[in-house]
This record gives structure tokens, C-alpha cells and sequence, in this order.
């Protein structure tokens, strides 16, 4: 029986519960944050130590949740701090006279099911050519289809902030996929 | 052409983890929290582990000290070399001839005169070979000297010496080996 946010975070507040509220905890939402990872990190490897280093910080930390927040947008704020901060792991580690765009688009390359349709593919390079920030917000926004109050919450951004962030990623995104997916046919 | 996304069915590119990633990742988060925790209590109480050791090393040395103590106090309660001599002495006091003829049953016509010059060379002083002669040893070997020239008989063994003496005689003489070997009892 799955168990309301409520109910998960009480098991987290007592010693005696605390490990069977994690279990729950991590039933609930280890694929949307494993997938909205994976977005950001692509490489699975790098997303899986990220994942569980989400849950062990929700771990050491349950005690600050507040609970007039949800704890979804709690947890996708230490999942989306964690992502970055693997992200700038990963730049560092990438070779000096290669950009970032072109170190994305091949990761995303390397990384894609033989199965994908090459538009799917397209689309996810051209995210790949975002920064950071907007690169998050589009992937919230399109992909998890999160409310701008929740992104608000999560990224510490205006809603305003928000929906510009959107509107001039969706663009990017748009034209890229025009000028790359003509080629690749 | 224009591209707009909203229209393109949103699909994942990438595969999908194993079934039992995620059953693996719960493990290792519950694993490494539990480390944690394990390290937290550890330096939470090391005063307890600590005192605990301290404590069963600290009654050790007091057994010990109280062991050895009543060992030394014991010790100092032991009568004297010079006092068990004398007990010795007075097993072996002078006897007359006639009786001690009579104690040991044999009718002995040895000369005392060879037993005299054979005990004189036996019961030597302890400055011949013993090192660390007592003052209470060498009245004990005038004690002897004295005795032995009337009473010595040839036929008193070892065993008969040993029996006069008591468990803590015996223990004090071989402590004492020195003077064993002075006396050359064991000859």
C-alpha cells in the first residue's frame, strides 16, 4: 500500500521507523528522480552514485524538512544540487580543447537505445546545447510536467524568471532541431 | 519547416535500468546510512568503551597488589632459619647413648671419635662455601656444631631430617638453596 508523503515523513522522524519511511520514500520516487538525473547527467553510471547520494542526503536532512512544502519538490531540490554539481565533476574531467555543447551531444549519443527514433535523439542534443539553468527548467517543465510554483521552489526562481527561462529554451531547442534534423535525413 | 516540440511524442532515448537497479540502489543507500549511524554511536561513546578497559585493567593490578600484599605479609609472619633450627636442633638434642640405642633399635658400637672428626668436616662453618652466611645461619651452624658432635648417629638419613621439617621449612629451604648446598644436605 503505497504511503502519503505525510505518513512517509513521520516514519523518517524516529529511530525505530526511520529505515522503513527511507524504503518508502525511495519506492515512491526513485524513477522520476532517476529519469530526471538522467536528463541532466545522461551517463548511468554517473546518475546511479547521484541517485543514491539524493536519498542518503534526504536521509541526513529530514529532520530540516519543513512540512508545509511537499516532499517531492524537497527532494527533487537535493536531486537537481547533486546533478550539478556531478555536471561541473564531469566538465572538469572533459578535455580541455573540447566544448561543452559538442561533449553533450556525444554523450547523449553514446548513451541513446538503439531503438530511439533519431528525432528523439535530435531533441536531446539539442537540450544538451542549453546552459544548465535552462536546460533544468525545460527538462521540468516539458518532460515532468512540474507547475512553475514547484520549479519555483525547486530552483529558487521567480515564476516570471521561469516562463522567460522556458520560452527562450524552447526556441534554442526548435531551431536546433531544424537545423540538424533536415541533415540527419 | 517549423518545428514545434509540443507536437513531437515525448519518448525516452535512453534504456531502461535493470529490474533489480533500483532493488540494488535501496541496498546500498540503506548500507551506507547504517555506516553512518555505526560511526555516529562510535564517537558517541567512547568514554564508556574506554572506562570499561580502564576499569578491568585497574581491578587486575588490584588483585595483584592485593595478592602480593599478603604474600609479603605472610612472609614476615615466617619464624626464622635460626628459630627453625632450632626446632631442628631440638629433634636432634643431645640424647644419651644408651637411649638413642634404644630409639633406633640397633646396638651401634661406632666410635663417636670418627663420627666427631666426619661431622666436624661436614657441619664446616658457612664461611667455607657459603656466600652470604646470616648471622642467624651461623649460630645455627654453632647450634649444629655444638649438637652434632654428641648426638650425630650415621644412620640418620635425609629422611629423617626432611620429616622434622615442617611444609614451611621445607619451602624457606628451598628458597634458601645457598644453605642447602652449605649444609650438603642433599650429599
Amino acid at each position: 500500500m503505497k504511503l502519503s508523503d505525510e505518513e512517509i515523513v513521520k516514519l523518517m522522524m524516529f529511530p525505530q521507523t526511520i529505515e522503513k519511511g527511507l524504503r518508502e520514500m525511495m519506492n515512491a520516487y526513485q524513477s522520476r528522480l532517476y529519469w530526471h538525473i538522467r536528463r541532466l547527467i545522461i551517463d548511468h553510471d554517473a546518475v546511479q552514485d547521484v541517485l543514491q547520494d539524493t536519498f542518503i542526503k534526504a536521509y541526513q536532512n529530514i529532520h530540516q524538512f519543513k512540512s508545509d512544502s511537499k516532499l517531492y519538490t524537497w527532494l527533487y531540490r537535493i536531486a537537481t544540487n547533486e546533478a550539478l554539481q556531478q555536471l561541473n565533476k564531469m566538465n572538469r574531467m572533459k578535455k580541455a580543447d573540447e566544448d561543452a555543447e559538442h561533449y553533450m551531444r556525444n554523450l547523449v549519443a553514446e548513451n541513446a537505445s538503439k531503438e530511439a527514433e533519431e528525432i528523439q535523439v535530435v531533441l536531446q542534443k539539442a537540450i544538451g546545447t542549453l546552459p544548465e539553468k535552462q536546460r533544468l527548467v525545460f527538462n521540468m517543465r516539458y518532460y515532468d510536467d512540474l507547475p512553475y510554483e514547484d520549479i519555483s521552489k525547486i530552483l529558487d526562481m521567480s515564476v516570471g524568471t521561469l516562463k522567460t527561462n522556458y520560452h527562450y529554451a524552447k526556441e534554442k531547442v526548435e531551431q536546433y532541431i531544424k537545423d540538424n534534423y533536415s541533415e540527419e535525413f | 519547416m517549423k518545428i514545434d516540440i509540443d507536437h513531437i511524442k515525448k519518448q525516452n532515448i535512453y534504456p531502461e535500468p535493470s529490474n533489480d537497479f533500483f532493488a540494488k540502489m535501496q541496498e546500498n543507500v540503506i548500507a551506507k546510512v547504517k555506516e553512518m549511524e555505526m560511526v555516529k554511536e562510535g564517537k558517541s561513546t567512547p568514554v564508556i568503551s574506554i572506562n570499561f578497559k580502564w576499569v578491568a585493567a585497574a581491578a587486575v593490578v588490584l588483585i595483584a597488589g592485593i595478592t602480593a600484599f599478603i604474600g609479603l605479609d605472610y612472609e614476615k609472619q615466617q619464624p626464622q632459619m635460626a628459630q627453625q633450627s632450632q626446632i631442628i636442633d631440638s629433634v636432634y638434642e643431645p640424647e644419651p647413648v644408651a637411649k638413642s640405642m634404644n630409639n633406633s633399635g640397633e646396638a651401634k658400637v661406632d666410635p663417636e671419635s670418627k663420627n666427631k672428626t666426619a661431622l666436624a668436616e661436614y657441619y664446616k662453618p658457612a664461611s667455607v662455601s657459603n656466600s652470604k652466611p646470616t648471622k642467624d645461619l651461623n649460630k645455627t651452624q654453632n647450634n649444629i656444631k655444638d649438637y652434632s658432635v654428641e648426638s650425630y648417629k650415621p644412620e640418620i638419613t635425609v629422611d629423617k631430617v626432611l620429616v622434622a621439617f615442617t611444609p614451611d621449612q621445607i619451602g624457606d629451604l628451598e628458597r634458601n638453596s645457598e644453605q642447602d648446598i652449605y649444609l650438603d644436605l642433599y650429599n
